[in-house]
This record gives C-alpha cells, sequence and structure tokens, in this order.
C-alpha cells in the first residue's frame, strides 16, 4: 500500500527558511588588528614586526646577503646548494629567487601597513613619537627596496637615466586582493628616487640612539639611514652626495662610531654591539629557520669555500700573506679540508647589514670619483681601514697610488677584501661595471664562462610564478 | 516501485526503488576563524614583535552547493542480485578557495581565502553486489563498484582569469585541477637536443653547449626559446581519476573462507617530481636508473635527452615528467578459518576465526615512480597529484585471531 506523506514538504519549507548565523567572537591568542594600534606599547610592538620581516631567512637574516656573494667570484658553491644561481645558468622558476622576492616584499607590504595604522590612529600616543615609528617603517622599506632592486634588476649605470627596469614600488598599504597592489615594475631611477626619498625621511626624524645599545644597533638611527643613504648615492654613482653623508656620519654627527682593534672582533658571539656596528639584523636561538642563517651556509654545512683564487697573492695581490682578515677571518676547515670564513661560527649569529668600515669605504669610493678631491683625504680613510689590517705591508701613499685609476683599483680592493662574504660583492660588480671572470664551479677545478657588464644572470630572475599571478604586468628579466 | 501492480507478481526482480533527492548545503570547513584579521606575537631576537597572521576576509560567505541525485535500487532473485545506481549532478558555488596572490600584496603564505569559483560536478555511481555461488558448504559472494565523475569549472572570480597553483590551474571551462605545464616534443635523434612546443605550437630545440641556444629544428634557424609563458593547459588531464572503484570477491567452504579485494582508478595523470629532481643535471645526487635511457649516439631514438652537466633547460619542468597513473591495485588477500560449532561447544565461545591478511600486496601500473597515490600536497583544490618524493602505500602481513564470547 503506497503512503504519502503529507508533512513531508512542510518540513522542508521550515529547513528552507533557517539563516546563517555568524559568531562573533574574537580568538584568545591572537590580536585582533583594530586593537593593533590601540596603544602605543602595541603600535611599538607592531613597528619591530616590520624589522621580524627584514629579518626573514630568505631576506636579511641571510639569503639576500648570501645570494649577493654567490653570484660573486670569491666564493665556491661547494655542496652545489645555490645550483644554477652560482651557474649564472637559473631558471625564471628557481626557487630562491622566488622566496627572496616575497620576504621582501613581504617587509615592504607590512612597512606600509604600519605606517597606515600608526597615521590613522596618532592620537593614541604623542605626535613625535608616531613620527619616528613612521621613520622606522620607511627604513625598512627603503632597505628591502634596495636588496631587490639590486638582485634583480641591472645597476643604476646600465642605462643613462636609468630607465631600465627595476622592481615594483610599493608604498600603499594593502589588506586584501586589491588589484592595486599589481603594478608593473617601475624605472631603476624611480626606485632609487624612492628609496631616498625614504631614507632622508627617516633621517630627519629618527633618533641619534635607542634606549638601548641593544636597541640602537638592531633597529635604526640616524647613523644607520645616513650610512645607508651613501651606500645608496654610491651605486647611484651621485658620488657628492655619497661622500657628504659619509662624512657625516665620520665627522660624528650621527654618533661616536669606530673601527674595532681587530677585525675578528667585529663577529661572533659578544662582539655585536661594538662601536664599529651600526645596523645589524640579530638572531637568537630559536628564533631563525634552520638553514637559512650565514652560520649555516658558512659553517654547519659548509655550503661555501673560499674561492683559491680569493686566497692566492697572485690572483689576488692586495690581500697580503699576513693580512689579518686572511689570518683571523679564513681558515681551513677541520673536517671537509677545504678554506673557508669564519666570520659566522656561532648558531645564532647576526648578520652585519652596514658597518663603519663600510662607510670609510663609501667615503674613499666616492671621493675618488669626484672631481675635485685632494687625494689625501682619499688615502687617509683606505689607510684607516686597511691600517687596521695589515701587519708587515706598507701603508697607501700618493706615490704608491700615483694615478686615479690606480687609487680606484686598489679602494675597490680593499672593498671586496673588508666586506667579503657581508653581502655586497655582485652589487660592487655591477655597478663598476666590471667583468666576472675566474669563477669556479663547486668542484673547484672547472672554471665558469666569463660574465660580461650587463650579462643577463647577473641579476636574478624576476619569479615566474609573480609573472603568472600579476597576468603579464610583470615583465620577466631578458634571457629568463 | 516494485510494490506498484505491475511488478508486483515478478518473479525475478524482488524490489525496486526509485529515489531523487535535492538538497542546498553549506560548507564553511576552512580553519578557525577564517574571516577575521588577526596579528600575532613573534619575536625579533630579545624583541617581541606584531606580525599579521592572518588578512582575513570580512566578505567571506558559506559556500554553497545544490546537489540533485536520482538513483535507483533493484534487488532481483531473492537478494542473489543488487543493484544500486547513482546519477548526481552537483553544482557548487562560493567555493571558499586559497587564491595566490601577488607577493605585493605582501600577505602571509601568498594566498587569501576568498568566495571564489563555481563548479559543476556530475557523475554516476554503479554498485552490484552478488552471490553466484550459493550451494552446500560453497558460498562466494562478490562486490563490484564504479564511479564515473567529471567535474567542470564554470566561473572563477569574475574577470575569468585562470587560477594557477603549482603544476595545475582552475580555467573555466576545464576539469578542476587542470595540469598546466610546458609541452615537451621529444629528442631529436641526430642530436640528442630536447625539443619543447611553445605557445603556438611550433617546435623550439634547445642546444646547451656554450650558454645555451635555442633554434627551430625545421628550419635550423636560431628562434626565440621556451619559457614558462609558453606553458598550457592540457584539458583532460588532471590528478582526479574519472573512473574509479572497487572489486571484493570472498569465497568460503564451510569455515575457511578467501577474500580478494581489489580497488582501480583510471584517466588520472601523475607528475613524476621524482623523477624529475632525479634526472637534474645540475645537482650531484644519485640519478635514477633511467639515465640509462638517455640519448647516446646518432640516429638513436631515446627516452631522454642527452646528457649535459648544468643543462636546467632541457630538463625543465613539463610535460615530459607527466605520466599516467592508471592502475589496479590488489587492497587485500584475507584467508579465514571459522572453528566449527561443535569445537565451540566445549570452550564456550560464540566464534573463533583464525586469519592471515596482506594489505597492498600488489600494485599493477605503468607508473615510473613508487605509488600513483603520491600527493604531496595533501587535499588541495589545485595543485594535487605531484609526486615528490612521496613513500609508498606500506605492504603489511598480519595474522591474527578473532573471538566472540
Amino acid at each position: 500500500m503506497r503512503k504519502i506523506c503529507y508533512w513531508l514538504p512542510v518540513l522542508c519549507v521550515l529547513m528552507a527558511s533557517c539563516h546563517d548565523m555568524v559568531t562573533d567572537i574574537d580568538p584568545e591568542n591572537r590580536i585582533n588588528t583594530n586593537q593593533v594600534f590601540s596603544t602605543a606599547a602595541n603600535m611599538n610592538t607592531a613597528v619591530v614586526g616590520c624589522y621580524n620581516s627584514l629579518q626573514a631567512g630568505d631576506m636579511l637574516q641571510a639569503r639576500a646577503l648570501v645570494l649577493a656573494d654567490v653570484m660573486g667570484e670569491d666564493l665556491v658553491n661547494r655542496t652545489n646548494n645555490f645550483g644554477d644561481i652560482a651557474r649564472y645558468n637559473a631558471l625564471s622558476s628557481n626557487t630562491m629567487a622566488a622566496r627572496t622576492w616575497q620576504a621582501g616584499y613581504k617587509a615592504i607590504a607590512d612597512a606600509n601597513r604600519v605606517i597606515d595604522g600608526i597615521s590613522k590612529n596618532v592620537d593614541k600616543t604623542t605626535p613625535e613619537q608616531a613620527q619616528r615609528w613612521m621613520a622606522e617603517c620607511k627604513f625598512v622599506r627603503a632597505i628591502a627596496h634596495f636588496y631587490l632592486v639590486n638582485l634583480y634588476a641591472q645597476s643604476y649605470g646600465f642605462t643613462a637615466d636609468a630607465s631600465h627596469p627595476g622592481i615594483p614600488v610599493m608604498t600603499q598599504a594593502f589588506y586584501s586582493n586589491d588589484p592595486a597592489a599589481n603594478k608593473p615594475r617601475s624605472s631603476v631611477k624611480q626606485v632609487y628616487d624612492q628609496i631616498i626619498t625614504d631614507l632622508k625621511d627617516a633621517l630627519d626624524t629618527l633618533p641619534l640612539s635607542n634606549n638601548t645599545p641593544y636597541q640602537s644597533k638592531t633597529r635604526a638611527t640616524k647613523a644607520a639611514a645616513a650610512a645607508m643613504l651613501s651606500r645608496v648615492y654610491l651605486y647611484k654613482d651621485d658620488v657628492e652626495n655619497a661622500k657628504n653623508y659619509a662624512w657625516a656620519v665620520i665627522n660624528k654627527q650621527y654618533g661616536d662610531f669606530g673601527l674595532n682593534t681587530e677585525p675578528s672582533q667585529c663577529y661572533g658571539a659578544g662582539n655585536y654591539l661594538t662601536k664599529e656596528s651600526i645596523f645589524s639584523i640579530p638572531s637568537k636561538a630559536g628564533d631563525f629557520e634552520v638553514g637559512y642563517t650565514l652560520t649555516a651556509n658558512y659553517t654547519t654545512n659548509v655550503d661555501l669555500g673560499v674561492s683559491p683564487d680569493f686566497l692566492n697573492v697572485l690572483t689576488n695581490p692586495w690581500l697580503a700573506a699576513d693580512d689579518k682578515r686572511r689570518t683571523q677571518l679564513i681558515a681551513l676547515h677541520p673536517v671537509q679540508q677545504v678554506m673557508v670564513s669564519l666570520k659566522y661560527r656561532d648558531v645564532a649569529d647576526w648578520a652585519p647589514v652596514i658597518r663603519y668600515a663600510e662607510v670609510l669605504l663609501n667615503y674613499a669610493e666616492a671621493a675618488a670619483k669626484a672631481p675635485g678631491t685632494a687625494p689625501q683625504e682619499v688615502l687617509i680613510r683606505l689607510n684607516e681601514v686597511r691600517n687596521r689590517s695589515r701587519v708587515s705591508a706598507l701603508p697607501y701613499t700618493n706615490m704608491l697610488l700615483a694615478d686615479k685609476t690606480q687609487l680606484l683599483n686598489a679602494i675597490l680592493a680593499e672593498r671586496r677584501i673588508e666586506l667579503a662574504f657581508e653581502g655586497h660583492r655582485i652589487f660592487d660588480l655591477n655597478r663598476n661595471k666590471l667583468r666576472i671572470t675566474g669563477k669556479r664551479d663547486f668542484d673547484y677545478n672547472t672554471f665558469l664562462p666569463a660574465q660580461d657588464y650587463g650579462a643577463d644572470k647577473r641579476i636574478l630572475p624576476i619569479p615566474l610564478v609573480e609573472m603568472e599571478r600579476s597576468g603579464g604586468v610583470l615583465e620577466k628579466n631578458p634571457g629568463y | 516501485m516494485s510494490q506498484e501492480d505491475f511488478l508486483k507478481s515478478s518473479k525475478v526482480l524482488n524490489d525496486l526503488k526509485l529515489r531523487a533527492s535535492y538538497g542546498l548545503t553549506g560548507n564553511a570547513n576552512v580553519g578557525y576563524f577564517p574571516a577575521s584579521a588577526t596579528y600575532q606575537y613573534l619575536s625579533y631576537a630579545d624583541s617581541s614583535a606584531l606580525n599579521i597572521s592572518t588578512p582575513g576576509n570580512a566578505d567571506l560567505r558559506w559556500e554553497k552547493s545544490r546537489q540533485l541525485n536520482i538513483g535507483a535500487d533493484a534487488s532481483l532473485w531473492n537478494g542473489l542480485l543488487n543493484v544500486t545506481t547513482d546519477w548526481f549532478v552537483k553544482n557548487s558555488k562560493d567555493l571558499i578557495l586559497t587564491n595566490p596572490i601577488l607577493s605585493t600584496v605582501g600577505l602571509p603564505g601568498n594566498n587569501i581565502l576568498q568566495n571564489m569559483g563555481q563548479l559543476r560536478t556530475q557523475g554516476v555511481e554503479l554498485t552490484v553486489q552478488a552471490t553466484p555461488v550459493k550451494s552446500g558448504k560453497w558460498r562466494w559472494q562478490s562486490d563490484w563498484n564504479i564511479s564515473y565523475v567529471k567535474n567542470k569549472v564554470i566561473a572563477t572570480n569574475g574577470k575569468g582569469d585562470q587560477i594557477n597553483e603549482g603544476y595545475g590551474l582552475a580555467k573555466p571551462g576545464e576539469e578542476l585541477g587542470t595540469y598546466y605545464l610546458l609541452r615537451f616534443a621529444g629528442v631529436d635523434d641526430a642530436t640528442g637536443r630536447a625539443i619543447y612546443l611553445n605557445k603556438d605550437g611550433q617546435q623550439r630545440m634547445y642546444n646547451p653547449a656554450a650558454g645555451g641556444s635555442w633554434t627551430d629544428p625545421a628550419t635550423g634557424q636560431a628562434a626565440t626559446g621556451v619559457s614558462g609563458a609558453d606553458k598550457v593547459a592540457l584539458s583532460g588531464k588532471t590528478p582526479y581519476p574519472k573512473l574509479y572503484g572497487g572489486f571484493y570477491n570472498t569465497v568460503s567452504y564451510g569455515g575457511i573462507d578467501l577474500t580478494l579485494g581489489l580497488q582501480y582508478a583510471f584517466d588520472f595523470y601523475v607528475y613524476n617530481q621524482t623523477l624529475a629532481t632525479l634526472m637534474d643535471n645540475t645537482n650531484a645526487y644519485n640519478k635514477s636508473a633511467e639515465v640509462l635511457k638517455s640519448w647516446k649516439q646518432a640516429g638513436q631514438q631515446a627516452v631522454y635527452p642527452a646528457m649535459y652537466w648544468g643543462d636546467a633547460a632541457s630538463w625543465q619542468e613539463s610535460t615530459q615528467w607527466l605520466e599516467k597513473g592508471n592502475f589496479v591495485r590488489v587492497r587485500e588477500i584475507t584467508l579465514g578459518y571459522k572453528l566449527p560449532a561443535h569445537v565451540l561447544q566445549h570452550v564456550k565461545l560464540d566464534r573463533v576465526r583464525i586469519y592471515a591478511q596482506a594489505q597492498n600486496p600488489f600494485l599493477f601500473t605503468k607508473y615510473k615512480g613508487m605509488d600513483p597515490e603520491a600527493n604531496a600536497n595533501g587535499n588541495v583544490n589545485i595543485g594535487m597529484g605531484i609526486d615528490s618524493f612521496r613513500p609508498f602505500i606500506a605492504k603489511t602481513f598480519m595474522a591474527g585471531i578473532q573471538i566472540s564470547l
């Protein structure tokens, strides 16, 4: 017997009228965005969050610095950990290139959001404090743009007016998948202009020092902004400005910095807060990604060995046999039996981003390139860096370095040795339009083909995944 | 339906039921607090830092699925043969997918949960349960099921963009998770060089010597090389089997029973990332034995290009590593013995059965990797089907005793 249900359709109608309900409970272990900028203390912690993003293993804790040296000729990629990048043969799908790009833009985006958040909540703190914090964020934003534009685009002098493609310049805060974030690559000139604007703003507003020496070395100060400006202008070939900003730091206008007595005193536990350190990225046990630290690549895994040509007095006569940077900072690894750098041996080693020695070298190079500078000015600073490390060699004199070319060669050679393995080499090679020769492959025996200035793979590829997601707005680097 | 007058007296058909259902379900099974924007405490060495944790999405809504299901159950010959069949079509709207976004937005993980996408899934399922032999102490019971499921992305975001993730994509008009790869067109017999197809389908050959150069093999002239921009959506090739099911058979004689269970899946592809990494000529890892099939001399029809140290382009991500994953797996072989009743009477036990079982003992597949069910990315909407050093499903051998009191 067939039964017909009469109540079934009624039930269906009732069920269809249920509507959505949304919970309004906040999670316990996180802060809702609108509370982040509700107190001064939280704002400060949010600013530290920007530095924390800069501290990513793929950015300034390690990778951005390591890749700069891996693409130079002074390291041997002995475990082949860096594969194609070290061989100038990467593809646009290269994972390391993608990760550093992402980490850099994360730091920039965080800085933009904190600036936005603070500017909308100035009433919760004092105007001076708000300005100071926004200046710190601009510093983070500038540094991140700077490393990215030098890794992913050709140097400033590649075209007459630096009109060649750089990277997207991001100054707007985004909280969602805003189509405005899909910006094309600005020209290198535009990127540098933004970096300089941000650093100058920061220089005006940042304090001379923060509360403690620890805070002064790990957060931005006037000295950090000025030193960074000297480097940015040097890369831009604006030698007058480079010289002036470097001089301001040397002249103790932003604090009393000086060189440590021994080169080894610049690195390692206990040496992070010396008078030579201007800005470093700190580290701590548990606060780093395993494998993504300078120590991991240079010491623990011995991924990177020092090239024999860097150490050979015939191929590198500038590094004397008794130079302290050789005797104190480079040694034979007991197990692997290869020469390695000793700069980063502690598990939670800090990354030296700006050191006083670099400021002296910036000054020397800018002054040497500037017309009308007395050579003596240059030599004083050059010798200051070199005297700390030379033992039996004689100091440089006007007689020894008679003309401008020889002087510049000496300065660049000194920079190569002093800042070795600190994330400078490929940038110095690119901006001085030098040819990369004599680079060894991971087996120590094969030499890689020489790379002329402007070669496609002297810079990293714009990541394929980013180009795809931009729907063609981001243009690729030639050769990739 | 078997109660209807015209079927009531049938001696073959005992039971026949037609059924249909239609429902609207919601789903928000996407983690905790996906809609709210939150920050979390991290550390910048010794200092405390606040960093964005989830970007949230105030516009997030329930996913909506409307499913229509029509099926029939039939029972024939007094239960000797039972057949169930279902046809369904399901329209899903506002799928909550992780939308991969640009790094310049700067949100954690570079993805954001959004309601996007419409998907239509259609399928047919058939289950047959039969007892072919039932005489005396012999019994043979057989269960067979098969499903055919196909989906199609109706829309993604408002602009109809394709959403890429890994080697797959969601593109309107294609199946969800369709592979998106560069097309590999084989190895040149004369020179052993790799040939790829560019976006327009033209062949391009790569010569790794002297920094690498590309030519058009038809004319021998230099040509623009192939790059990531030449990837195409490979219609019909997805990581999801379109045809799959199982086949279980149990034969028993008295207290002895033997079960054989099979599982099968057809019409799907796996991206063999493991092999791609092991064949990579830019690292010094051990190589797969497949390197023996690389090109060695002129005129040889080789599977893989000539080996050349440092050559990344001839071995890059492409259909070279996409393989059919079709397989038949023996899921279970079990042999058991139930102690007869007159033995159990003495020990007052209700039932004792001794058995030996092998799980996943055999796998029949042409897939070169460890296991065609490998999946490095877990349960994602797009980007499944990548075998990156995944282990095989373990073979287990066990024996035991089941006792009922």
